[in-house]
């Protein structure tokens, strides 16, 4: 499939955006703040914005800006975006596209997750009771009865984001476990690679995020695979 | 106890037609707050979906600020500064009080 490129019309700093079927097809090397979205559809009009285009055509693609991200697009003359999330728009809505960055002489995937089986990429977790482990592809918390076993987010921006996803796995607890953000919180149900949805449209700024597993009566661990962030 | 409607929305009080549905909050999340709190919240109880109008589908329990929580801290905030004027000034009617009682004045 070829390369679909587009260019902003006018002088001054130009948003380098290209299309690529797949991922495999992006260059070793390209220009400092290049961005590559993964889509065979045709590209139309290219937006780069913290709101998503209020009249958008089919085709168009929207750089959602700002929030806590990754990376910066740097288009050099001191001007840097940051990059949240990439959509292009399907004639009805907008669907996320898999977008990159290139910077620092690497492509950089452009995510919302906040940590994805064993990266932490929007903010790492610390430990803020009881016993919590980072293994290769999981957060590990347990180990000690009666014990809370607890970790926290750095802080994200949540302005913009609906909801905030968990998947992990937990084993029954006595008692109640959360996670949460800000005044938002739901209650962990145990079982095995479970996904839970909080609703965070209700707070913008910054927020930590808090994992909670409280007080098993038994030698039990539990895991967090992945928090994604969505908007 | 609040109240849930059919949206989650949840209310201090029962309305006059009851036909909002009890929920006890058994952890006491709402204890203490004021009305103007408690009616920017959403409760999806455990066992319960709650389909948001994007399709987005959020299970029970959940308790999360329906409105803008800024807004919702600074209503509480206002209440409880209500509520520690209003301790102040029984503090000084029960001084005065116990002062007149001393000197024997009725």
């Amino acid at each position: 499939m070829g390369v679909i490129s587009t260019f902003p019309a006018g002088g001054g700093a130009k948003l380098n955006l290209k299309a690529y079927a797949s991922a495999s097809d992006l260059p070793a090397s390209e220009k400092e703040g290049a961005v590559a979205v993964i889509t065979s559809t045709a590209i139309g009009d290219v937006y780069a914005a913290a709101d998503a285009p209020t009249a958008p055509a089919a085709g168009d693609v929207w750089v959602w800006l700002g929030g806590s991200n990754r990376c910066e697009i740097d288009l050099g003359k001191n001007i840097l975006l940051p990059p949240r999330a990439a959509y292009q728009y399907s004639g009805s809505a907008w669907t996320a596209l898999d977008s990159y960055v290139y910077t620092a002489s690497a492509w950089v995937q452009v995510t919302l997750y906040v940590y994805y089986y064993g990266s932490e990429i929007l903010s790492a977790f610390s430990q803020t009771s009881g016993t919590f482990a980072k293994l290769s592809g999981s957060y590990q918390f347990g180990n000690a009865k009666y014990t809370n076993h607890h970790a926290a987010s750095g802080a994200l921006d949540l302005t913009d984001v609906s909801a905030v996803e968990i998947i992990y796995s937990m084993n029954a607890s006595m008692y109640a476990s959360y996670f949460k953000a800000g005044g938002a919180s739901v209650t962990l149900t145990s079982g095995t690679y479970i996904t839970k949805l909080l609703d965070v449209s209700g707070l913008s700024g910054l927020y930590t995020l808090s994992i909670e597993f409280n007080n098993a009566d038994a030698l039990v661990y539990n895991y967090v695979y992945s928090v994604r962030l969505i908007r | 106890m609040i109240y849930l409607d059919s949206d989650y929305k949840a209310h201090a009080a029962q309305n006059e037609t009851e036909t909002l549905t009890p929920w006890a909050d058994p952890d006491g999340y709402f204890a203490g707050k004021c009305d103007a709190f408690i009616a920017g919240y959403r409760v999806v109880p455990d066992g319960e979906t709650w389909m948001r109008a994007d399709g987005t589908a959020f299970t029970g329990l959940m308790i999360a600020p329906a409105e803008n929580y800024a807004v919702l801290l600074a209503a509480q905030a206002e209440a409880d500064q209500q509520t520690i004027d209003d301790l102040d000034a029984a503090v000084v009617d029960l001084t005065y009080n116990n002062i007149l009682l001393e000197m024997g004045v009725e």
